[in-house]
This record gives structure tokens, C-alpha cells and sequence, in this order.
């Protein structure tokens, strides 16, 4: 017991300097080329009002966004594999990802121009095309009122599916808007703005925190749902409530930065090959492990190559995968 | 300590047949009864008809007076407790982890393990003989040392009532016993009412005070083990011939093994 205490710990000190180190990196380096040295003399009063647009408009409501929606992915990602009881569970499969990329297709091939709360037509129609998609989704899945993880998931990709279809189709239809849609599906944080961290990052930090509340459930969840059932646990409920959170997490996240892959699924289960199955260990690290993961892949995304930005799902991706792939080679902890 | 009443409970999966058809059993509390009979006729969906996870087409199941469909999911698990058959789980859990799950009836959601709490596993870990494996990993157990863990998480609720589903099938002979052993001990030592499905008749007769013997969804017979147990219906029920013979004022059943 005292060995997990100190593990656990120690992982968290690693998560905070991480963190920390990631934030400063994020906050410092840009293609602008403005760092540290600007800054103080920004603060003496000897540098041009730029200086502070690039250090705080630019990048660090970007930092945030990054940070915020790392952890809101991997939180969600983390929940519906402990839900799903299965590794290869996120937001994608339970159709959010796909519902949102629907949504914004939609707003941008018809060119809505509306604006709510600062958000533009497109981050306003990828939240709620991730949040119908589920809805959508968990009404299939409900037969005589009660709602299977196994029809869940199948009603999940299905959904999916179906959304990703009808965003191809409407590529092809809408030829002059395929280059806008399929940088959207790709994802990045280029157009953060204080309106969308005000919003979103409350939206993100409360929905991941109420996640973590289910901890002790999910741990139990794993032991069967009859098991859970004599164990105190109403399993219709948790999963009902937890679908809910993780949708409006995941939603959030995509609807400001596009679809991020692999965050929701390779975090989690870096983290649990480290620190093992316990949720209550595993959800806040995943938060942290997220956060800190998308942050230094956008701050790659944007500082590698001179001339132009990268898609940060791109970088997730190729970062990402190769890391995670020697982490299960070296051996796995859990199944 | 608790009683259950069960009365003209009747269950269906599907619409064309019942599983359960009228049953009505009364299990005294601190007794331990048995639930036998064959493959398909309905032990199993009465235990959980008992537990509350299934909901009765008619008829109700009482615990002390109190309907099982009145019960939060919380005030049940806090009342029953259920060890069903060795099941497998992949996730590397430590045995403590697992037998502490029993106290979630006990804690409100934001509330964590008390000391109390560890003290209880504890005590449950002992009392099931499995405390010098609470630290060992569950992907390390054998079946027997498995199913002694999930006594422990039983015991760990403390329920007035266990449940127990076929809890020794695939364990050998002296993990039967000894799984028995401490079961039948619930029942005489701490009045806790135990309601096994089994599915050894010799393993009925030794340990359970009533039984209750299902056929094809129906109450074929209940009473006192020796009652219930005869040539006739055994026969009737499981449509073999059967041997009873008796040693040293014992009895014990085997089928006839005629080629």
C-alpha cells in the first residue's frame, strides 16, 4: 500500500514538472520568434504593444486550450474504456468525434455565419453535431429501457459511420470546401481566442471533474454489470451520466480544435500500463497525462516547420503512436 | 438478521414460456437453503428474481416485509450479497482492492475507504482465509483462492443475506468443502440466511437445513434435506435412476451408471 502511495506521487510530481516544463515551452517558443528576452523587455516598457498580442492573445489562450482540451479528451477516452470494458473505447467510437466532424461540414459547406457566445457557426455545429450524435446514439441503444454496453458500442460505430459517410459525401458534393473540412478533421488550436477559453475551458475542467466522481463506479464496473448491480452500483445510471459528461468533454474539446486523434486512446493507456487499472489514480493522471501530451504536440505543430503550421493530429500521431507502441512492447501491466 | 419470503413469484425471458412458475419458499433467517435441481429449471433466474435483478412477472420476494422492488440498488447490496461462479477478470487488481469494492453500498460517492473500512476487508480477508494473499494480484489466483476472494467481498458488505450461485462448481473436492465449510458457518455462527444454488446432491445434503427442489421452472418440492432428497423425486426430476446408499447412519446419491 505505501509502495502505490509513493508511486502514485512520484508520477504526479513528474505530471506537475512536466506540465510546468510544457507550458513554459508553449508560452516561450513560436514562429513569430519572440521569446523571453521580448518579454522582459516588454515588461520594462521598451517593446511594441505585439509583444504582448503574440505572448498574451496569441499563445497563451492557445496554451490554455491545448492544456484543457488534452485532458478533457483523455478523461473521456480513459472513462468509456473502463465503461465499454474495452481498450479500444473513445470518443470516436461512441460517434462524438464523427457527429462534431458532421456538424462543422455542415456549417462550413453551407457557410452559416452565425455566432454564439463568440463562437463562430463551425464550433457551435461541431458541438452540437457531438452531442446529437450521442444522444442519437444511446436512444438506439435503449431496448426495453435498459441500455447494454454491448449495444452501445455497436450503435456507437454505426452512428459513426454514418456521420463519417455523409461528411464524405458532402465533400465530394461540395469539391471547393474539401481542403477547409478535411483540415478541420485533421485539427488544430490556430484560431484560440480568449472567447473560446472563457467558454470552453470552464465547460472542459467541470465535465472532466465530474468524470473523476465516477471513479470508484467504473473501478467496480469492471467486475461485470451484475456484479456492479450487487456491489451498490446503479449501472444504467453511472453509464447514462458518464456518457453524458464524457459527450460534453469530448464535444467541447473537438468543437474548438477539430478531431484530435489518439489522445483519447493512447493516453489512457500509456498511463495505465504505468500506474495500473485503479480509476482513481488513472482519470486525474490521464487529465494531466492529456493535457501535457496535446500541448507539446501543438506547440510542435507550430514551431517544426517555418513556413506553415502542422496539423496537430498529425503530430499526435506520429509522436504518439511510436511511444505508446514501445510502452506495450516492454510489457503490459493490465489487459 | 433478515428472512426471505417468496410468494407466486412467476418470471419469463420471452413471452411463450415461464421460467419461473409460482413459486413460493420461505427461508428462515440464519437457515442455509438450497436451491437444486437440473440444467434449465430455474435456479438460477429465482436467485436473481431474489437479488432484484430481475423483476418478477407476478408475484413479489420479501425481505423482512419489506418488497425487493422497493429496495434502492444501494439498500440491496447493503442487505445481499451474491458470490456467483469463478468469472474471469483481466484487470490487475490486488485482492484487498477487490474484497474493499464491498464496502461501496456503505460510502456516498464522494466519501473514500476509512480506516473503519480497511479494517473491515480485513477482518473479511481473514475471516474467508485469504488474508496472506491481499496483496497478490488476481491474474496470480487459482480458482479456489479466486473464490474465497469474492467471499471475502461478500462478507465485506455485511449483508444479513448471501446469495450464492453454483459458488464451487469447478473447484475441487477440498476447496468444495472448505468453501462450504465457511459458508455453512455464516449461516450457524453469525445467523446470516444463506441461499446456495448447487449443483452436488451429496454436497445438498451435508450443508443445507431446507431445500428447494425446481423442475422445469415449477416447485417440484421444498423441506428438510433428507425429505426433499428421496429416490422418487430425484428421479422424477432428473430423469435418471439414481442410488441412495447409507454408511454410518450417512446417506449419499449417485446415479446409476448403466451403459
Amino acid at each position: 500500500m505505501k509502495k502505490q502511495v509513493t508511486k502514485t506521487a512520484l508520477l504526479s510530481i513528474i505530471m506537475f514538472v512536466l506540465g510546468a516544463l510544457a507550458f513554459l515551452t508553449a508560452f516561450f517558443f513560436g514562429s513569430s520568434g519572440v521569446s523571453f528576452r521580448e518579454l522582459i523587455a516588454f515588461i520594462r516598457g521598451s517593446a511594441d504593444a505585439s509583444v504582448y498580442t503574440i505572448f498574451f492573445n496569441l499563445r497563451l489562450p492557445r496554451a490554455l486550450l491545448a492544456f484543457v482540451s488534452g485532458g478533457a479528451l483523455s478523461i473521456s477516452g480513459a472513462c468509456l474504456q473502463g465503461m465499454f470494458k474495452n481498450p479500444m473505447a473513445d470518443s470516436y467510437v461512441v460517434g462524438v468525434s464523427s457527429g462534431a466532424a458532421l456538424g462543422a461540414t455542415i456549417a462550413l459547406v453551407f457557410g452559416f455565419s452565425i455566432s454564439w457566445l463568440g463562437f463562430g457557426a463551425v464550433t457551435v455545429f461541431a458541438f452540437l453535431g457531438g452531442i446529437g450524435a450521442i444522444f442519437f446514439v444511446y436512444s438506439i441503444a435503449k431496448i426495453k429501457g435498459k441500455v447494454s454496453t454491448f449495444s452501445l458500442l455497436l450503435s456507437g460505430i454505426a452512428i459513426s459511420s454514418l456521420c463519417s459517410a455523409l461528411v464524405y459525401c458532402m465533400m465530394i458534393i461540395f469539391r471547393d470546401k474539401m481542403e477547409h473540412i478535411v483540415m478541420w478533421t485533421m485539427g488544430s488550436f490556430s484560431s484560440s481566442s480568449w472567447d473560446k477559453v472563457k467558454v470552453a475551458v470552464p465547460v472542459m475542467i467541470v465535465a472532466s471533474l465530474l468524470c473523476s466522481l465516477f471513479a470508484r463506479d467504473l473501478n467496480i464496473m469492471l467486475q461485470g454489470d451484475e456484479t456492479a448491480r450487487h456491489l451498490g452500483v446503479n449501472t444504467g445510471r453511472v453509464r447514462r451520466n458518464l456518457l453524458i459528461l464524457t459527450s460534453v468533454a469530448a464535444a467541447s474539446a473537438v468543437s474548438v480544435s477539430g478531431i484530435i486523434g489518439f489522445v483519447g486512446l493512447i493516453v489512457p493507456h500509456m498511463l495505465r500500463i504505468i500506474s495500473g487499472p485503479d480509476h482513481k489514480k488513472l482519470l486525474p493522471l490521464s487529465f494531466f497525462g492529456g493535457s501535457i501530451f496535446l500541448l507539446v504536440a501543438d506547440t510542435l505543430a507550430r514551431t517544426v516547420l517555418d513556413s506553415q503550421e502542422i496539423p496537430v493530429g498529425v503530430i499526435t500521431a506520429l509522436v504518439g503512436v511510436p511511444f505508446f507502441l514501445y510502452l506495450l512492447k516492454r510489457g503490459r501491466k493490465t489487459a | 438478521m433478515k428472512n426471505i419470503s417468496i410468494k407466486n413469484l412467476s418470471y419469463s425471458y420471452d413471452s411463450n414460456t415461464l421460467a419461473l412458475d409460482n413459486i413460493s419458499i420461505a427461508i428462515p433467517k440464519g437457515s442455509f437453503c438450497g436451491i437444486i435441481g437440473p440444467n434449465g429449471s430455474g435456479k438460477t433466474t429465482l436467485l436473481k428474481c431474489i437479488s432484484g435483478y430481475l423483476k418478477p412477472q407476478s408475484g413479489d420476494v420479501f425481505i423482512s416485509n419489506k418488497r425487493v422492488s422497493e429496495f434502492s440498488t444501494k439498500e440491496i447490496a447493503r442487505t445481499m450479497a451474491l458470490v456467483q461462479q469463478h468469472f474471469a477478470l483481466e484487470y490487475d487488481f490486488t485482492v484487498l482492492e477487490i474484497v474493499l469494492t464491498g464496502r461501496n453500498p456503505h460510502l456516498r460517492r464522494l466519501q473514500t475507504e476509512s480506516t473503519l473500512d480497511y479494517d473491515i476487508a480485513n477482518d473479511s480477508m481473514k475471516r474467508a482465509e485469504i488474508f496472506h494473499l491481499k496483496d497478490r494480484m488476481l491474474t496470480s489466483l487459482s480458482g479456489g483462492e479466486w473464490q474465497r476472494m469474492i467471499l471475502a467481498r461478500a462478507l465485506c458488505q455485511q449483508a444479513s443475506i448471501m446469495l450464492l450461485d453454483e459458488p464451487v462448481t469447478g473447484l475441487d473436492i477440498k476447496h468444495q468443502v472448505s468453501f462450504l465449510n465457511s459458508a455453512k458457518k455464516l449461516a450457524t455462527e453469525e445467523g446470516i440466511s444463506v441461499v446456495c444454488v448447487l449443483h452436488d446432491l451429496n454436497l445438498a445434503l451435508n450443508y443445507c437445513d431446507e431445500i428447494a427442489l425446481l423442475n422445469k421452472g415449477k416447485l417440484y418440492d421444498k423441506g428438510k434435506p433428507l425429505q426433499v432428497l428421496t429416490k422418487e423425486n430425484l428421479e422424477g426430476v432428473y430423469e435418471t435412476k439414481i442410488d441412495i446408499f447409507e454408511k454410518k447412519g450417512e446417506k449419499f446419491i449417485l446415479p446409476q451408471y448403466t451403459s
